[in-house]
Parts: structure tokens; C-alpha cells; sequence
């Protein structure tokens, strides 16, 4: 009995009639009860990854042991959801009547069917606006009833596909939170998002895919710590010159956007040396950051940051 | 079987706030039923054989009137009624409800007519009664002719009928035309069970553009349950539509002075052609809900669909008043065929063998829509 929730190994998969895979040797494992941020570009492969282990789409290459289960598998739909991006519910219907629905769809009757309603309005804290048409909720309650559908079957692996996009700070704060007790209750969670502080903050690992392809995969903790030690990041008051940009370059790699200021030191001392230096060109510093990564820097690093079609 | 009923009961629920829907299913062919019947009853009677009413006021009195009188009776395209008075007359007459008033008087030699035709009266028709009411006029005075001539001879020898016979170039393909009634209440109600396309056809791109089908393929339940799901409740709709649309054929369309809908005796007929109707439009309706991307494209597709399947079909002009040509071609819709199943129940008292043709055409046509409705969600998806 291994304790990951789900492991992959050398996934591929590409559309009918595409030239390039959309997914090609993906290989991961993800902890069980942990919450794994899956990270990647527009078209990046992660939705197409997601229907693969949900069921959409078929599988077409590799090894996916899920939940203990090699796909293909339809009982592994028992035991696991998804809560899709777009609002997959009928707005015509009041929350409590799509719960209902989808309730019955997983096979709830009775009791147990009103136990998961229940607890799915609970945690979601749908109770006051269940009666009411779900057209009329606010983007937060509808990101809400979205989770809350996502809970009736109590799944034991739970992927959440940009689950706080487009709502305020309140809504994305309760989610997160909800998110947080459900992995302490024992559910993995499959997180995607293009917030990286969401990430940081709720998910223990991480892998990030670009081009259909698994370029990393690691714990949250190694990677803002790593090569922590060696990045300044400089605010200055106004760019730096040429023979500013040249002294700086004989302490380490520098690289310049706008008046934010990236060093790559060879050691500490180096780091008074460079604030010497700024000094020294008329440069006065704002802001310095020396130690940790954020999440966002090492992922742009990873991925680049040219834009995406 | 929780699952499905919850697929039901959801759809169903989403059915009946879709006020639009309800109206379009419902209360369109209604009012298309109770316009038309009543709007075309004229037309329908002359080639139904209806009797066309005719008021008549005999101011002779006279056994010359009482002869003309009892030689037009044996026409039997014309009902006689006594004329009222001159208010219930003119008010019989403007209305059609009566389409001659023909008075007759002593004239010097021999009884007079005057004919007041009703205006909705067809100039043929005209025609033909001024002619009959000439010949019965004519009969009459040639009796008396004879008899100044030579009494001794019977006058019927030389009107003898039998002078004219009659064949058929061919039996008439139904034997019997219908009324105005009898043509609207088949013919909208084929065009309003085909008309859930459009709401099917919306419900299913909705869930597609939604995200729910999405969802729905990550859940426990069987890839048809989602379809039956829809395709129940709009069955069911379709045989709500046929039990409405008969009843304003019974009951309302009759309180407004229209035909009464005479439903003919094999209900076993009618249910199996009300279901054989009902899976062609869904079976329709899936193909198109598969071919149109929005519900915008769908909307159009279905409804435009529709018309022109109608028209061909003998909803909106009936296949006898079509050319040979035409009424051929018509047979392409499966409109005609519902609507010819419907006719022989209603019209030509069929059984449910003699509407087999029918009712296998449109089952056969449910079954090609949705084999090639899911082919095509196939290759899309692939």
C-alpha cells in the first residue's frame, strides 16, 4: 500500500489529428492528504491532464494509479471530483436544487443524500441564499456552490481548477480557508491557479508544465528556498547606467526590468558591495529583498517569461 | 435508476421555468390550431363535402315553387334552411354561415329566383348553385310544357337522369378530404411536437458551454444517462402537446363556431404515431444541438429547419391542393408522414397497421438522427 494518492507515470496524450502531444512523458507522484498546486502556462497540457485523470479524456499512454486505482477505472469516479473552472451548475435552478440534482446523479437518496447537502452547505456556508435562483448569486456564492457540488460525493481526491478566479478578496480568503480544512480532513487536493501566492500559501508540492511537458516537481519549501541565498532584488529610484550595470556586473549576473534590479551574488559580502555601488552612482535603494523566493519568480524562471499565444 | 430520476426531475424543473419554451411548445400551435381551423373553414368544406348551408324563402307558396324546391333538394351539396327574417338573414349571410339566400316569387309566366350570395362564398361554387337553381327553374317549366303539349306523356321520361353517368378517373388516394379542423389539428400539432428541438437542442449546448456535460462525464453515471435524462422529459412534453392539441379540436376550437375534431377509433394508431413523431423530433433535435456550436445557431438552425420541413410537408398548405409534382417532393419531410399517419387515424379511420408505414419512417428517421448525431460528437471531441 503506497501512501500516494496518485501516481503517473510517462504520460502521453495527443488529440486526434494535433501534429504536437499535448502531454508527453509526465511522470509524478502526489502524497496522500497533501494539496498539490499544478502549475502551468495558458496551454500549458494541465487541463488536458486533469480530463485524463478524471475521466474525460481516455488514456492513452503511460501508467495513472489513482486513489489505488489503474485507470481505466469507472469506479474511480466514486471516488474522486472535479470543480471546474466555468460555473457547472444550472443558474435556472436554486442552490439547494442543484444540489439536489447532483446529489441524485451520484446516487444519494434519503438520509445520507440530505447528510452530504448538508455538509457540503456547511462547509461552503451556502445556508442563507440556498432557496434563491443561483443566476441571482454573486460570483464568490457561485465559486461557492461550485465547491460545495464538488463535496457531495465526499471524494477522497478532489481537483479544483481555478477555483477563486474572478471574486473578491473575502470569497477567495473563505475558499481558500474551506480548502485548507478539507486537506486536514484527509482530502488530497489537485490545485490549479495562476495566483502564485495562493499556491505558496495552501499548496505542500508543486509541479509546474509547460509545452506538454513536466518541468519540475518539488515540495513548496525547497523551491523558494533554493538558490534563495544568492538573489538580491534591488527597488531603486531610477534606473542605473551603463557603467552602473558594468561595476554591478563584476559582483554577479545582473538583470534589469524597468527599476527592479535582479543580482545573482557569489556571496553575502558581495551584496554590501553592490549597495556600495548604488550608493556610490547617485542610485538610492527603496526596496531590498535578500533571502527566500517567491513562488512567482521561480516559476517565471522555470517557464520563462516570454508571453504566451 | 436514482440517477435518471434526478436527470428527470431536474430537467423537468428547468422545463417549466422556461416560460418562452412553454409558450412556443403550447400556446403557439393553439392559437395556430384555433386561427386556422376557423380561418380555412370555408375553403376545407367546398372540397370536404360539407354541405354548404343555403336560406330559403319561398314567398310563392305555389306547387311551382314547391316543385323547384323539392328538385333542388336532391342536390345534396347544399343544406336547406328556412329564411328567417330579413336581421337573421343578413347576419346569417354576413358572417358565411350561410353561403346563398335564395327567395323565390311569382314571376308573369312561371316562379322567379333571387340569389344573395354570403361574401366569403367562392365564385365557382357560385356558379355551380346559380346553375343548379337555373336547371331546377328550367325542370319546371319544361314539366308544364309538356303538359299543355301532350298531357298523356310523363314529363319524367324526358328528364331522365340517367342520361348522365359518372365514372372516376381513379379511386381518391384517401378517399376523403378533410376538414379545416381536421387538417389544422394533425398539421400544428406534428409542427409543435417537432418544435422541441429547439429547447432540447438549447438545453443540451447550454450544458456544453456551461461546463456541466463536463462535470456530468466526471460523475458515476452512464454516458447515455445524460441524454435520457432530456430526451424523457421532452417525450413527455410531446405527449402532453398531443392530448392539448386534440382538445382544442374537441372542445374549443367547436366554441367558436369552428368543425368539431372527429378522432376516428384506433387509439392504439394514434399512440403509436404520437411516440413515432415524438422520437423523430428528438432524434432531430440531438443532431441538431450536435451540428449548431451556440444556442443562438441552434435556435435558428432548428427553427428555420422546421419551417421549411413544414411547408414541404403539408402543414402550412395542404399536400391535396399541392401539384402532383409537389405533393410527391412533400413526401420528403418527415412532417408528411406524421401528418398522413395522423390524417388516416382521424380522417380515414385507420388502424394502428394501416399508420405502420408511417409511424416505421419516422422511427427509422428518429434512429438515423441519433446515430449520426453521435458519430458526430465523436469526431468532434476526437
Amino acid at each position: 500500500m503506497t501512501d500516494n494518492a496518485i501516481e503517473l507515470t510517462d504520460i502521453a496524450f495527443t488529440y486526434p489529428g494535433a501534429i504536437r502531444p499535448s502531454l508527453q512523458g509526465v511522470s509524478l507522484s502526489i502524497a496522500r492528504g497533501s494539496c498539490f498546486g499544478l502549475l502551468g502556462p495558458n496551454g500549458a497540457g494541465k487541463t488536458t491532464l486533469l480530463s485524463i485523470l478524471t475521466g474525460i479524456l481516455p488514456l492513452q499512454q503511460g501508467r495513472a494509479r489513482i486513489a489505488g486505482l489503474e485507470l481505466p477505472d469507472d469506479t474511480l469516479k466514486q471516488r474522486t471530483a472535479i470543480v471546474p473552472q466555468d460555473y457547472a451548475f444550472y443558474m435556472a435552478l436554486s442552490g439547494r436544487e442543484n444540489l439536489d440534482c447532483f446529489a441524485g446523479l451520484y446516487g444519494l437518496n434519503g438520509a445520507e443524500k440530505q447528510r452530504r447537502i448538508d455538509f457540503a452547505v456547511q462547509v461552503c456556508a451556502l445556508g442563507p441564499v440556498l432557496g434563491q435562483p443561483s443566476a441571482q448569486y454573486s460570483g464568490g456564492v457561485k465559486r461557492r456552490l461550485n465547491l460545495a457540488i464538488g463535496l457531495l460525493n465526499q471524494p477522497d481526491i478532489l481537483y479544483l481548477d481555478e477555483p477563486t478566479v474572478g471574486i473578491d478578496a473575502q470569497s477567495r480568503h473563505f475558499i481558500l480557508e474551506s480548502i485548507r480544512d478539507l486537506q486536514h480532513s484527509g482530502m488530497t487536493i489537485i490545485y490549479t491557479s495562476h495566483y502564485m501566492e495562493e499556491v505558496q500559501s495552501l499548496c505542500d508540492a508543486l509541479a509546474v508544465i509547460d509545452h506538454g511537458q513536466l518541468l519540475l516537481t518539488d515540495t513548496v519549501a525547497n523551491l523558494v528556498e533554493r538558490d534563495a541565498a544568492c538573489t538580491a532584488r534591488f527597488t531603486l529610484d531610477r534606473s542605473p547606467g551603463d557603467a552602473t550595470l558594468a561595476a554591478l556586473a563584476a559582483l554577479g549576473s545582473v538583470h534589469m526590468d524597468q527599476q527592479q534590479l535582479r543580482m545573482e551574488l557569489a556571496s553575502p559580502q558581495s551584496l554590501e558591495t553592490a549597495q556600495r555601488i548604488l550608493r556610490e552612482h547617485g542610485i538610492s535603494i527603496r526596496q531590498l529583498h535578500y533571502g527566500s523566493n517567491r513562488l512567482e519568480d521561480v516559476y517565471l524562471s522555470i517557464t520563462e517569461h516570454a508571453l504566451r499565444d | 435508476m436514482t440517477a435518471l430520476l434526478a436527470s428527470i426531475h431536474k430537467e423537468l424543473r428547468l422545463l417549466m421555468r422556461d416560460v418562452h419554451g412553454l409558450l412556443l411548445l403550447f400556446l403557439m400551435p393553439m392559437a395556430f390550431i384555433l386561427i386556422m381551423s376557423l380561418a380555412l373553414q370555408n375553403q376545407f368544406a367546398e372540397r370536404s363535402g360539407v354541405r354548404l348551408t343555403v336560406l330559403v324563402d319561398d314567398q310563392s307558396h305555389s306547387a311551382a315553387s314547391e316543385s323547384v324546391l323539392q328538385s333542388l333538394a336532391n342536390n345534396t351539396a347544399f343544406e336547406w334552411q328556412p329564411a328567417a327574417d330579413d336581421a337573421s338573414n343578413k347576419q346569417q349571410l354576413g358572417n358565411d354561415k350561410a353561403a346563398f339566400l335564395l327567395q323565390l316569387h311569382d314571376g308573369k309566366d312561371s316562379i322567379l329566383a333571387t340569389i344573395t350570395v354570403a361574401p366569403g362564398t367562392n365564385a365557382q361554387v357560385e356558379a355551380l348553385f346559380v346553375a343548379a337553381v337555373r336547371e331546377a327553374i328550367g325542370r319546371e317549366r319544361i314539366v308544364d310544357l309538356v303538359n299543355y303539349l301532350d298531357p298523356d306523356t310523363d314529363p319524367d321520361t324526358l328528364l331522365d337522369d340517367s342520361a348522365v353517368t359518372v365514372h372516376y378517373h381513379a379511386a381518391k388516394e384517401s378517399g376523403k378530404a378533410p376538414s379545416s379542423v381536421q387538417q389544422s389539428v394533425p398539421a400544428w400539432l406534428v409542427f409543435a411536437m417537432f418544435f422541441v428541438v429547439v429547447p432540447l437542442s438549447n438545453a443540451l449546448i447550454s450544458e456544453r458551454q456551461q461546463g456541466t456535460l463536463k462535470r456530468l462525464r466526471t460523475m458515476p453515471i452512464p454516458l447515455w444517462l445524460p441524454i435520457a435524462g432530456k430526451w424523457i422529459p421532452f417525450f413527455l412534453v410531446n405527449q402532453v402537446q398531443v392530448v392539448l392539441m386534440i382538445l382544442v379540436g374537441l372542445f374549443v376550437v367547436p366554441l367558436f363556431g369552428g368543425d368539431r375534431l372527429t378522432l376516428g377509433s384506433s387509439f392504439a394508431g394514434l399512440a403509436l404515431m404520437s411516440c413515432a413523431i415524438s422520437m423523430a423530433a428528438l432524434g432531430y433535435g440531438l443532431l441538431v444541438a450536435v451540428v449548431a456550436r451556440t444556442t443562438d445557431q441552434a435556435t435558428t438552425l432548428g427553427a428555420t429547419g422546421n419551417i421549411i420541413l413544414a411547408a414541404l410537408g403539408g402543414v402550412m398548405v395542404p399536400r391535396f391542393v399541392m401539384p402532383e409534382t409537389m405533393q410527391q417532393l412533400s413526401m420528403a419531410s418527415p412532417m408528411a408522414w406524421g401528418l398522413e399517419g395522423l390524417l388516416d387515424i382521424f380522417l380515414r379511420d385507420g388502424s394502428m397497421t394501416s399508420v405502420l408505414p408511417e409511424a416505421g419512417s419516422l422511427l427509422a428517421f428518429g434512429l438515423v438522427t441519433v446515430a449520426l448525431a453521435g458519430w458526430l460528437s465523436r469526431k468532434q471531441r476526437a
